[in-house]
């Protein structure tokens, strides 16, 4: 199957590779150009979501994913299983926790080291939003 | 004439061989995206904890510098991309070719890094109790510098990697080693090279852009 592909189409292959190449710099300078703008939490939103266009392109054309069916597809799917995972559970403790756990909020924790004085680093908390 | 494929006893056929090589590939990329994704659970652990910090971390960084070095790895992709094509076309200058442009581009993505590296060193923006950073001190400030030099040490190493791999493939093109029908080197440590590229993609605008 994969070699039918191989052979019979990688002569169009380059004009999506160039095309892909082209629509990967347009997101890179699209993403950038947003960064300057402060949207809020719309600003992660777009980062992330352009990120996320930009690796689909990656995987599916320059790693071939949109032709290669089957057993790598399974591989990369589980692999991104595992990471929703790990990272749904990880996101899902630190922010359920009781505040006094979390270091920032602790006060009785030690200062941070890099801090020049305790009374510095708590001025900076109470300006946290 | 180009190379045939002879594929090894224990495959009933070459085609079998290649989706093996393949699949052990990918085996692998996934391994590879479980190491990052420790490292990436870190940042979104330390973000929610220290905000403020990673705030002004990320406004710190030098953006232009590290949408250049995207740019660099984009092209590099696209340039291993093309090796791939030209191999199955059985063009195998070009394909050397290509993979060698893919190789430069990471050198250069690694001098540029490097100039990263070295303002932060300067200015001692660095991780743990080697922070001694004058204009960010609020708590956690040094835990950001401990996971950006963390996710892009690692990623260096792989870009490191890649491009040994890729001036290693270049020079096997030049000798004519590969054809349409032996080309599964070319073709995984291209997706070695794309997957560089790909938690690149991630780290950019985590580490960059959204402060």
């Amino acid at each position: 199957m994969a070699d039918v592909t191989a052979q019979g189409t990688h002569h169009r292959s380059a004009t999506r590779y160039a095309l892909t190449y082209l629509g990967l710099m347009v997101l890179t300078i699209t993403t950038f150009l947003f960064s300057r703008v402060d949207l809020g939490i719309g600003s992660v939103a777009i980062a992330m979501s352009i990120a996320i266009t930009k690796s689909a392109l990656v995987v599916l054309i320059f790693m071939q994913l949109w032709e290669h069916r089957g057993s790598p597809r399974l591989a990369f799917a589980t692999a991104l299983v595992w990471l929703a995972l790990l990272m749904g559970f990880v996101l899902a403790d630190v922010h359920t926790r009781f505040p006094l756990t979390n270091p920032d909020r602790n006060p009785i924790a030690e200062p941070a080291r890099s801090a020049p004085s305790a009374e510095k680093t708590r001025a900076g908390e109470q300006g946290k939003p | 004439m180009h190379p045939e494929a002879i594929a090894e006893s224990h495959f009933s056929s070459p085609e079998v061989q290649r989706h093996a090589a393949r699949l052990g590939m990918w085996a692998f990329l996934a391994t590879e995206i479980l190491l990052f994704a420790g490292l990436f659970v870190g940042y979104m652990e330390y973000r929610s904890l220290y905000h403020e910090s990673f705030v002004q971390g990320g406004k710190h960084l030098d953006a232009v510098l590290a949408t250049i070095e995207t740019a660099v790895l984009i092209t590099g992709s696209f340039a291993v991309a093309m090796a791939h094509h030209y191999t199955l076309s059985d063009r195998s200058g070009r394909a050397a070719v290509g993979l060698l442009i893919g190789a430069a581009t990471g050198i250069a993505f690694l001098a540029l890094h490097g100039v990263e590296y070295i303002t932060h060193f300067r200015e001692g923006a660095l991780p743990g109790k080697y922070y001694t950073f004058p204009e960010i001190r609020t708590a956690g400030a040094s835990m950001f510098f401990t996971v950006y030099f963390l996710l892009t040490g690692l990623h260096s190493l792989h870009v490191l990697a890649g491009t040994g791999v890729l001036v290693w493939l270049a020079a096997l093109a030049a000798r004519g080693t590969f054809s349409h029908q032996t080309y599964s080197a070319v073709e995984n440590g291209g997706l070695y090279w794309h997957l560089v590229d790909l938690i690149w993609i991630f780290l950019y605008p985590l580490l960059y852009l959204i402060s």
